[in-house]
């Protein structure tokens, strides 16, 4: 590495313009983030085309301020509504949001924040120092191994089941038959779609996400409006405490490695890493009966996780010119809009380019530390509103969140009929969490293995026997026979 | 809870029931293939095996945990049986009346089934709210929310 090189473009990136492109970024990134159905995708492509005239630091600072804001701006809304505001904060909510209506939202997001940059810092420092070795290993994966990742993330459905596992399991076989709605992934066939095309795709997953979590809660809301108490977030500082870091860091570390390895491989978002990191928190844990009733631990690990996958998303695209995830690949488009090739020859021809990209995602993580932190107490406040104020909004927020994913009201029926769903299996005790890690990894898990049989000539020992895989496979088995054995010790 | 799971543990075997039933038109994979019913079909055992269990244990296993009932004549129930009415209204009437007139009568409305009783207050907030999502999405984030086709949008 040309340390100087380095420190060159880190320069050119402190200067005031650059700068301020990257706070704008951030605070505009947590905004769409926050707001349920805008996706860092969304927002990284609405702000592309007014950055081709910038020069291109400040065209890059602008757009990676977004992308890393965005990322940790999904947590707000999962941790005080219980809708992840993207994808990547839907393992956010799991511990979140109970500890949102503990009365310690404040707690809560000062975490998030922290952890995200934890997480976002540690992806832009190893995709700084070991970007070509690490998408030399990302390139190891083909569909068998995709299929062992996604299989591992399914397994803890047993451990996010709450207290009845046949319960959860259920819910988990529904939520994965849910996620086969949709153009089969190899032939095309249509299936269950009752000829609409509306759900060719499948089921829109954030409609589905704001359904399931959002209305179930508004809806149990209104139900119980005279029976519970009002939330009243506690704030005595928008700073997580020291307890809480010395309680949390090391799954921080762990997540931020996990995550970053699972951005770099392409296709594997940041809402696998998120749960990936979460799993792996739970399975450490001494006391993992409690994920889910609202642990910090639960809230650090898959923040630091999600928004480390950017870090990691970027090492593919840079060193071999093959994107990560979506915001990455529009991210490749704006840089050769700017007349850069990503790619091997770009750590040869253009170094200067490649350090500035990682000064900016460096500082694009400290902006959205300092951002992140001015708005906390602002965000916890929300929590107190009343609540003959707050259901409404929520509601209002709901629907156009849903409607603004492809400008349909389809997609806000789907979300209304998952709500009334949602809201009759919480009011009867199953767990709605397996539903959402069904249709995050379900769709990865079949459409892999089927390519993988395909090219093991449908030989599953040739699959299952792949040295990553066959990691990934145990691993799960681990966590599942270890979730059922624990549950039953808690009974 | 045991005859609710009765409940859950029967739409869960005629789910399960009718996606074997779809899986009958599914076209053949080619010799040797795993086709488009592959997965469903694993799945839909899964989900047949679980409720048959579910069911199985509700007659043979003691009961451990208690739920309210799902009483319609309840007050809560009343309240959110009502504001899903509402939102489906809500929803029906968005593009022909517009986002901005839509939005503040029922979030006015809504407030009111809350028991919020500050009516000047409430129209206020219920403006403020209309007005903030209308700008942020429609204005910053380019996002068109219906105007209304009765005024010719």
């Amino acid at each position: 590495m040309d340390i100087e090189l380095f420190f060159g473009a880190l320069l050119g990136i402190l200067q005031w313009k650059p700068l301020l492109m990257i706070f704008a970024g951030v605070a505009g990134g947590i905004l769409i983030g926050s707001l349920p159905g805008l996706t860092a995708t969304m927002g990284v492509a609405l702000l592309v085309p007014f950055t081709f005239g910038l020069p291109f630091n400040e065209s890059i600072g602008m757009l990676l301020g977004i992308f890393s804001g965005s990322v940790y701006g999904g947590s707000i809304s999962a941790i005080l509504i219980n809708t992840p505001g993207t994808p990547a904060a839907a393992a956010t909510l799991l511990d979140g949001y109970p500890l949102s209506q503990k009365g310690e939202a404040g707690r809560a997001l000062s975490m998030s924040v922290f952890a995200s940059f934890v997480g976002g810092f540690t992806g832009a420092l190893i995709m700084t120092f070991l970007s070509p070795q690490i998408s030399q290993l990302a390139l190891e994966f083909s569909a068998a191994e995709y299929f062992g990742l996604a299989t591992f993330g399914l397994s803890i459905i047993i451990s996010v089941s709450g207290k009845s596992i046949l319960k959860g399991l259920m819910v988990g076989f529904l939520g994965l038959l849910i996620s086969t709605i949709g153009m089969d992934p190899i032939s095309g066939y249509p299936r269950f779609t009752f000829g609409s095309m509306n759900l060719f795709e499948g089921p829109a997953f954030i409609p589905t996400l704001i359904g399931l979590f959002a209305f179930a809660e508004v809806f149990k809301g209104v139900e119980q409006l005279t029976s519970t108490k009002q939330v009243v977030s506690k704030i005595n500082s928008v700073f997580p405490s020291l307890a809480d870091i010395k309680r949390t860091w090391k799954d921080m570390a762990k997540s931020s490695v996990l995550g970053t390895f699972i951005g770099s491989i392409p296709g594997a978002g940041s809402d696998i890493a998120a749960f990936v990191g979460y799993s792996e928190a739970k399975r450490r844990s001494k006391t993992p009966e409690k994920f889910g009733t609202g642990q910090i631990e639960g809230v650090a690990a898959a923040e630091s996780a999600n928004n480390a996958c950017s870090g990691g998303a970027m090492i593919p695209m840079l060193s071999l010119g093959v994107p990560g995830d979506a915001v990455t690949a529009i991210l490749l488009g704006a840089f050769v809009i700017q007349g850069i090739q990503p790619g091997p020859m770009l750590y040869k021809e253009d170094l200067d380019v490649v350090y500035s990209v990682f000064s900016a995602m460096l500082v694009a993580n400290i902006a959205m530390l300092i951002v992140g932190f001015l708005g906390v107490r602002f965000f916890a406040r929300a929590i107190s509103v009343r609540k003959s104020i707050l259901l409404p909004a929520i509601f209002i927020m709901s629907i156009v969140g849903a409607y603004s994913m492809r400008n349909n009201m389809f997609d806000v029926w789907l979300a209304l009929g998952f709500g009334v769903l949602g809201y009759f299996l919480q009011r009867y005790r199953f767990p709605v969490s397996p539903i959402l890690l069904a249709l995050i990894l379900g769709p990865m898990a079949e459409a892999n293995l089927r390519r993988a049989l395909i090219i093991a000539d449908n030989s599953m020992i040739d699959v299952l026997s792949r040295p990553i895989t066959a990691i990934f496979l145990t691993l799960g088995v681990v966590t599942l026979v270890m979730s059922i054995i624990r549950q039953r010790r808690t009974k | 809870m045991k005859r609710v799971d009765i409940i859950f543990g029967v739409i869960g075997l005629v789910l399960s029931a009718y996606v074997f039933y779809m899986l009958d038109s599914f076209p053949n994979a080619p010799p040797g293939e795993v086709g488009a019913d592959f997965f469903p079909y694993i799945l839909a055992i899964g989900l047949g095996g679980t409720s048959i269990v579910l069911v199985l244990q509700s007659f043979f296993k003691k009961v451990s945990e208690t739920v309210e009932p799902f009483n319609i004549f309840e007050t809560g129930i009343q309240r959110a049986g009502v504001s899903l009415v509402a939102t489906v209204i809500y929803c029906l009437a968005l593009y022909s009346i517009g986002f901005i007139v839509c939005t503040m009568v029922y979030l006015t409305l809504m407030m009111f089934l809350l028991k919020e009783r500050k009516y000047f207050q409430m129209v206020l907030v219920s403006g403020a709210i209309t007005a903030t999502i209308f700008l942020v999405f429609s204005s910053f984030l380019n996002i068109t929310l219906p105007l209304g086709t009765i005024y010719g949008y």
